[in-house]
């Protein structure tokens, strides 16, 4: 009775020193933080008080707090608009589509860039591979335009060779936009996406391909066995992030190669809300769905880094 | 204790007329300088204009447009009201699209003392936040002019509550028409110009003609007709005047409203478009152009006619064919025509709003809202309005001379217009345009013609200009009262995006039918769909303004 | 280098073959655009409106250079952006390393709560207005310290380079640790040397970043004191953007007629792009050939 009541009393100060000692042991890392939490503070978490517009009817230019509360109504507006199941679908297919294949093909562009054994040669298609990355959305739209219009290059070739006899409207059909865009998305920012997994390559220790060649790995092998399993992490995080930002389908290139006769197929939760949102100026009814947005993109990040965390053992946390 | 208190009551005492005195003595001098300026002679210039002693500054946000461009082009004219009315009158614009600029100006309070071109529901914004000085008490003293200026109009910008706010530009019936059909004016003539009223005629002609052109040089395929996207919006409206009908709504003497989708108008000239489109004759990017891809088509001589704005097919034809081939002639262009549907009664294709487009307001931070609106009183008078319009005069590169109380053309300016070689670069140098706040339009009370378009002035005497005109005469209509706005925040607005939005595209599809029963049914589609989304809504918002208006406005 | 000691075996040729045939279409694919834009920046104005050029100019013209490079504005406005992509790059890419070797480092207490507390950022905002009304309140609206405070630290970067220096061995550290090595000196001398692949990776997307972020400058500096070269850019595609807003046909007519032809909106990209180009084959280097940590670790 007595040992207990001791061990009670004696075990908060030792915990309050264990952690005192803690702090004291890791002072310097602390100090490397607290700059780093007041820098977030500022920028990131003090604007966040807009948040609560998505609960009001908030008209710029008067107080936050002045305005009108109407709690969910907001939310319950976009649930029932007419649109919104199809919103959800596209959203849903173009950032599916552009997980399955817009995700991978960076990872083997990579590889193969990483097997070209001229070295010149391979910094010239890398430096290649990322100029789409520069052009803007505009320039994008217009070259699309000209290549894939009714009466653009494809078609014509097509038309020429015989292959056709009616033009494609590849542009102005819904069922190609899903496509199209993925498509372009690919092309526009494989290249851009591939730096991150070279440095990743690059970052691999060269003695484990030695020790590799001496347990008589193929190149295949090496690949498998070694390349691979180094830029895991690297992969993992970008597939939970992809898994996160699942809700950001794009938004300039919808509005600039999409047309009123793709829109049941190009219209996606950004364009929505910037339509219904920012246009028609109501900011509540934005921030509304930017709200949901982040909340489903948070938890689904949580949720896949759970996942893999049991899998496959690595965590972003 | 006590001495201390003593103390400090003298020293406040001391330090409180010492304030006293140095305020006095500062609102004497303030009167002593107005007394000068009073017994100072007044200086009147050449406008009639009271030159103030002390430098009026007015900066205005104007919305969205390339700053640097916006400074170079407005610096002339800026110098020469500042030397001859000692008004410094500054244009801001920023990149920023203009709505959002407008929030954050509402938010951080940072903007200056006059904002315009607003729209009615934009003005509306910053009148209920308090942010609007209150102009109908300046109207008695200094307002003479804009009050005779605006007639008959005036009352209507007045609010409900007997106030006034803000003030109009681009107001006024202009006799310019806008919006028509246009057809290849050589091909036409080398047909022997065959007579046409109806768009049904006007297309059959547009179909021999491309019979007759069925490739271009380079061996591309030529239309009849396309247009540019979203069509509704672009071409519909003026289809629909063809037709009957106004703005795309049909208007009962009532001032019933109904959107033409639910009119038998619609259905005729949806109908027009399907037979285009059937006969292969209807660009298939119809839907999906943007301006600089219909450009292309067109300027590269591959479509026959077109349908929207008389200008589009200058800038788009002749303007360059003129600039990319030599051997052009004058004739090789398109001119507008007039169509009309056999049923309609007119054709109404230029809708006038003659109430004003865009409005100015003066906002709360201004310090003498008095200035500015003695500013704006001249500037709305007929020579106000020339300045403005045309730049500052008597300059070596003027496009006007003002001398001894009189005004004419520079000759050499003149001929430009009507030879249609004028530079249009020049005359953004000279500012045209760029500093106006309120303006006086419509034609020029003095004289009866001028208007303050400066390039407009010719019309009769520039030959293709005059053979628009004299085209489309009975087609320009007062169109005030049906132009209606659905205010910010009203749920109504949502609404209507989603019309919009399905309209395009169900319109689209229902253009592209394959056969006729196909186009029925898609049309009975569409319908069916715009008016389950609210469409009806709409059209009674419409109506009851409409309505209140024929009431109130009369 | 080293694979060139085995002797390859004929599936191996073959792949190669493949691999570079591959290469040569692909690059083909995206050099186009380039290609297309290179070819109307030297077209002539009026005439590229009449479309149809795809590899080569058909009327060739240097005007749109010519203008170009008349305005001063666009030599200030170089010289910005790259003071601007100096000192946000560095800034940004030594910040955000430390705070990703701190989140790191594993036993230390605050990893976890450090991670959280950046990883929320990149979902959660305030939305436009808050933010401006920030800017305006910390004095940093028409100053050139808008363009790398707020991008001090990216959570993005952050995840990405801790997750490379997770790979790092932890021993490296430790005895360093233990010969009394502060944290800063393990920073700048470890693990920056060892992880220079993830750096200029980093480098490159911060630099990049930097270089073509716009909306921060028309917002926060729209004075023009502190215009780079990617708003010239922007300006010339927002006119096109701006004009459809116009109702009245006599300011359209206007309006149409100065709008800058695509040559010179070409030439622009030509001009804007070029310069950050050259920023990746420069960086390179520090990534194409594989590290050896045996050299760190002895």
């Amino acid at each position: 009775m007595k040992s207990e009541l001791a061990q009670v009393s004696v075990q908060p100060t030792s915990r309050l020193q264990l952690v005192k000692r803690q702090i004291y042991k890791e002072r310097q890392l602390w100090l490397i933080c607290i700059p780093m939490i007041i820098w977030v503070f500022i920028f990131s978490y003090l604007p966040m008080y807009g948040i609560i517009i998505a609960f009001m009817n908030y008209i710029p230019g008067k107080p936050i707090f002045s305005s009108d509360w109407v709690g969910l109504l907001h939310f319950k507006t976009f649930f029932h608009s007419p649109d919104f199941w199809n919103i959800i679908r596209n959203t849903l297919a173009i950032s599916g589509l552009g997980i399955v294949f817009g995700f991978t093909a960076p990872i083997v562009l990579a590889l193969l860039l990483n097997e070209l054994r001229m070295k010149r040669f391979k910094r010239v298609i890398q430096t290649i591979s990322y100029l789409p990355h520069f052009i803007s959305w505009v320039v994008v739209a217009s070259i699309l335009f000209a290549l894939l219009g009714n009466e653009g290059f494809i078609n014509d070739m097509l038309l020429r060779l015989g292959i056709i006899h009616q033009p494609i409207a590849f542009l102005g059909e819904g069922k190609y936009f899903w496509g199209l865009l993925t498509t372009t998305n690919i092309w526009k920012d494989v290249g851009w996406a591939t730096i991150i997994y070279l440095s990743a390559i690059a970052g691999v220790d060269t003695e484990q391909y030695d020790a590799g060649k001496v347990d008589g790995l193929g190149r295949f092998g090496m690949v498998w066995h070694i390349t691979l399993p180094s830029i895991r992490p690297t992969i993992v995080l970008l597939f939970i992030l992809g898994i996160g930002g699942i809700l950001n389908a794009g938004f300039e290139q919808q509005l600039l190669i999409g047309n009123s006769q793709t829109r049941e197929y190009h219209e996606v939760i950004d364009t929505y809300a910037y339509k219904y949102g920012i246009q028609l100026g109501n900011y509540s009814y934005g921030a509304a769905i930017g709200l949901l947005k982040s909340i489903i993109g948070l938890a689904l990040v949580l949720g896949a880094n759970r996942i893999s965390k049991k899998t496959l053992d690595t965590s972003i946390l | 204790m006590k001495k201390t208190f003593m103390l400090l009551c003298s020293f406040i005492f001391a330090f409180s007329t010492l304030v006293g005195c140095s305020g006095e003595s500062k609102t004497d001098d303030a009167a002593k300088t107005e007394q000068q300026s009073d017994t100072g002679e007044k200086k009147v210039n050449e406008f009639g204009w009271e030159v103030p002693n002390k430098t009026v500054e007015i900066n205005f946000y104007s919305g969205q447009d390339n700053p640097d461009n916006v400074k170079k082009y407005q610096a002339e004219l800026q110098k020469y009201i500042l030397d001859k009315f000692n008004v410094k009158l500054n244009n801001i614009v920023y990149d920023v699209d203009k709505k959002e600029k407008l929030n954050l100006m509402l938010v951080s309070g940072d903007y200056p003392e006059v904002i315009t071109n607003l729209t009615e529901s934009e003005a509306q914004q910053w009148i209920n936040q308090g942010k609007a000085v209150e102009i109908g008490q300046y109207m008695d003293q200094y307002g003479e002019n804009i009050k005779k200026q605006l007639e008959p109009w005036f009352k209507s910008y007045y609010n409900e509550a007997g106030k006034l706010y803000m003030l109009p530009k681009s107001w006024g019936l202009l006799p310019i028409p806008d919006n028509s059909a246009h057809i290849r004016n050589d091909w036409y003539t080398a047909m022997g110009s065959p007579a046409f009223e109806t768009p049904e005629q006007y297309y059959d002609i547009l179909k021999q003609m491309q019979a007759a052109h069925p490739k271009n040089s380079k061996g591309e395929k030529t239309y009849a007709l396309s247009s540019i996207a979203p069509v509704t919006t672009n071409m519909v409206p003026t289809v629909a005047g063809m037709y009957g009908l106004q703005n795309g709504y049909k208007v009962t003497k009532e001032g019933d409203m109904t959107h033409w989708v639910n009119t038998e108008e619609g259905l005729e000239l949806t109908k027009f478009m399907n037979q285009i489109y059937r006969d292969g004759l209807l660009d298939p990017d119809t839907f999906v152009n943007k301006f600089d891809d219909w450009k292309a088509k067109f300027s590269a001589e591959r479509i026959m006619g077109h349908i929207g704005p008389w200008w589009q097919s200058w800038n788009a034809g002749h303007e360059v064919w003129q600039k990319v081939n030599k051997d052009w002639k004058e004739e090789q262009r398109y001119v507008q025509v007039k169509l009309k549907a056999a049923d309609a009664e007119k054709a109404y294709l230029s809708p006038k709003n003659a109430r004003g487009g865009v409005f100015t307001i003066i906002t709360d931070k201004a310090k003498n809202p008095e200035d500015i609106m003695k500013w704006m009183n001249f500037s709305i008078t007929d020579m106000g309005t020339r300045l403005i319009g045309w730049g500052a005069p008597n300059q070596p590169d003027s496009v006007w001379k003002y001398e001894n109380g009189k005004w004419s053309w520079v000759e050499e300016a003149k001929k430009a217009i009507i030879d249609a070689t004028w530079d249009y670069a020049k005359s953004d140098k000279l500012g045209q345009y760029y500093l106006s706040l309120v303006e006086g339009q419509g034609t020029m009370k003095d004289d009866g013609h001028s208007t303050i378009w400066f390039d407009q002035n010719f019309n009769d005497e520039a030959k293709w200009k005059k053979i628009m005109n004299d085209n489309l005469k009975d087609t320009i209509y007062d169109n005030s009262i049906g132009s209606i706005t659905i205010p910010a925040n009203d749920p109504l607005l949502i609404t209507k995006q989603q019309i919009d939005d399905q309209l395009e595209t169900l319109w689209a599809k229902t253009v592209m039918s394959k056969t006729e029963d196909e186009m029925m049914k898609n049309f009975n589609d569409m319908k069916d769909k715009l008016n389950s989304a609210g469409l009806h809504d709409i059209e009674k918002y419409r109506s009851d303004v409409y309505k209140s208006r024929m009431a109130s406005w009369k | 280098m080293s694979s060139l000691k085995m002797k390859p075996t004929i599936g191996s040729r073959i792949f190669d073959t493949c691999n570079v045939v591959f290469m040569l279409i692909f690059s083909f694919f995206m050099l186009y655009p380039f290609v297309n834009l290179l070819a109307l920046s030297f077209n002539d104005g009026v005439d590229a409106a009449r479309g149809g050029i795809y590899f080569f100019p058909r009327v060739f013209s240097l005007d749109s250079y010519k203008f170009l490079f008349q305005n001063d504005k666009l030599y200030s406005g170089l010289g910005i952006s790259i003071l601007r992509v100096v000192v946000g790059t560095t800034t940004c890419v030594f910040m955000t390393g430390l705070l990703a070797y701190v989140v790191t480092i594993r036993n230390f207490s605050g990893r976890k709560f450090m991670r959280i507390l950046f990883l929320i950022t990149m979902y959660f905002g305030g939305g436009l207005i808050p933010t401006y009304l920030l800017m305006v309140k910390l004095g940093l609206i028409n100053t050139f310290n808008v363009y790398w405070i707020p991008g001090l630290l990216n959570a993005y970067y952050m995840l990405l380079m801790a997750s490379y220096m997770e790979g790092l061995p932890e021993s490296l550290f430790e005895s360093a640790r233990i010969d009394g090595a502060s944290e800063l000196r393990i920073y700048f001398k470890i693990v920056i040397p060892v992880s220079v692949p993830v750096f200029a990776a980093i480098a490159v997307f911060s630099a990049v970043g930097h270089w073509n972020s716009w909306f921060d400058v028309i917002l926060y500096n729209s004075n023009g004191k502190w215009d780079t070269l990617q708003t010239y850019l922007r300006k010339l595609l927002l006119e096109v953007e701006a004009l459809q807003q116009i109702q009245d046909a006599q300011v359209a007519y206007s309006k149409y007629r100065n709008i800058s032809s695509s040559t010179l909106r070409a030439a622009v990209t030509m001009v804007v792009t070029l310069p950050i180009v050259c920023v990746y084959p420069f960086l390179q280097k520090y990534f194409v050939s594989g590290i050896t940590l045996g050299s760190v670790k002895g």
